[in-house]
């Protein structure tokens, strides 16, 4: 029979399943909102947002009160601090979604100059990339952690070039400067997320071997690419 | 005694912060001068802030397991490990700063550097401000964040047209113009772990969760931390 303690970290991690599931979601809708430059997405963007906050919120009273209340050591006192750092990660990420939205709202009476195909692309690469690390996090399964690199040497591959061609466009052009900024900026947001799934697949690799480990291709040096 | 851990861990904070402020002028000053001695300092005090924020984590979690606090003393506890955990990820963009300046070995400014130095300026003075609402407990300066946050937008802006200007004229500089961006990204987001920093400070003393920062004023101008 499990003990109290079990069950109060089995509903945490229920929770924490929840957050991805809205966290991802709310990612790739805001990027959807962006390419269509749909406002009414973006403002249901804007509110799921909001209640991923509150989730995220409800994670860490959760934790700090489980471990006021049962006093935990070693392996759940680790995976509860997981716990609290991966919800944070994931705000994070409905954080980005929000500030996607955010752009979406900025961009009233502008027009995409270019057929949008990085950008997505470097969004659906974060949201493997995010997957790939939850796995560790919800089901202790640390298989898909060596993916990470291939992914995040893909997306500096899609960044690098991406930044080239809108070089190339504000070379030509001199009244894209704002839509331009808006796709660098959001390309990092994209970046960023998967740099949430690193931190998150480091915390993983924490939590089941309890040995603190860097992730990432930046930490090898081999990164062709600027760091994320 | 629950005092005496939690003056312990303000003294930890205290230096954590010290220790951040050191590497993102450290890192910063590496890239204005293409220094790569400077990166590698700037990287190794990164290095030690991300050992001190796993030991003000482990010491949060202990305490709050030893003496099972309440109210404010539980909150109290939550805002130090948030607060050290955005302070730790000041010191990771001060060691991203830093291995940029590794990629531009071969690279000369082909422009002034004002807007960063002073982007860096901005976000140190803005956790200047947000540390002094937690260890004080004092929120009466969080008005000013705002103010600081403001000027670094415009700055950004201004640096992204200029750079987009420069782009349209030469061709052999696009990676370099791709480095100003980013760095002056990595400025604006340690500003943004400055706010993050007084809301936490915020709740901890009110008890509220409050949002802070220009983009809760739907202020259309607002930029995107």
């Amino acid at each position: 029979m499990a003990s109290q303690l079990e069950r109060y970290i089995g509903e945490i991690n229920k929770k924490i399943r929840e957050l991805h599931r809205m966290s991802t979601d709310a990612f790739m809708s805001s990027m959807k909102a962006f390419e269509d430059l749909d406002q009414a997405k973006a403002a249901e963007v804007r509110d799921k947002s909001e209640k991923i906050e509150e989730v995220a919120m409800k994670i860490e009273n959760s934790v700090f009160e489980t471990i006021a209340r049962r006093q935990p050591v070693a392996k759940d006192l680790r995976e509860l601090a997981t716990y609290l750092q991966v919800s944070y990660n994931l705000y994070r990420i409905g954080r980005y979604a929000y500030k996607i939205a955010h752009i979406v709202r900025l961009c009233e009476g502008l027009e995409h100059f270019k057929e949008l195909i990085s950008l997505p692309l470097l969004a659906r690469l974060a949201k493997d990339t995010i997957d790939y690390a939850m796995m560790g996090i919800t089901d202790r399964d640390l298989s898909k952690i060596d993916e990470l690199e291939k992914l995040e040497a893909e997306s500096d591959r899609e960044t690098g070039e991406m930044f080239e061609e809108i070089t190339e466009y504000l070379r030509q052009r001199t009244d894209i400067t704002t839509m331009a900024m808006f796709y660098v900026i959001i390309g990092r947001y994209c970046e960023r997320a998967a740099d949430q799934a690193f931190s998150i697949a480091e915390r993983a690799v924490y939590m089941v071997t309890g040995e603190r480990k860097k992730l990432g291709l930046a930490y090898k040096g081999q990164s062709g690419d600027a760091p994320h | 005694m629950l005092n005496t851990r939690t003056s312990e861990i303000t003294g930890n904070l205290t230096n954590l912060h010290s220790l951040v402020r050191t590497a993102l002028t450290k890192a910063m000053k590496a890239f204005e001068d293409l220094d790569l001695d400077l990166a590698e300092e700037a990287g190794a005090v990164s290095t030690q802030v991300e050992k001190l924020h796993q030991q003000i984590e482990e010491l949060v979690f202990n305490t709050v397991s030893k003496y099972q606090p309440e109210g404010i003393e539980l909150r109290r506890l939550i805002t130090y490990n948030n607060t050290s955990g955005s302070l730790r990820r000041v010191g990771q963009y001060a060691e991203k700063i830093g291995k940029i300046v590794e990629y531009c070995e071969d690279y000369d400014h082909f422009k002034e550097l004002e807007s960063l130095p002073y982007l860096a300026d901005l976000a140190i003075s803005a956790i200047d401000v947000s540390m002094r609402a937690v260890l004080d407990e004092d929120l009466s300066e969080i008005g000013e964040l705002e103010k600081l946050e403001a000027q670094s937008d415009r700055e950004a802006v201004d640096m992204f047209q200029e750079i987009a200007d420069y782009l349209s004229r030469r061709r052999d500089i696009s990676e370099l113009a791709m480095y100003y961006i980013i760095i002056g990204r990595y400025c604006e987001r340690a500003a943004d772990q400055a706010i993050r920093i007084a809301e936490s400070a915020t709740y901890m003393i009110t008890g509220e969760r409050t949002k802070l920062g220009l983009m809760y004023h739907e202020d259309p101008e607002s930029m995107l931390d």
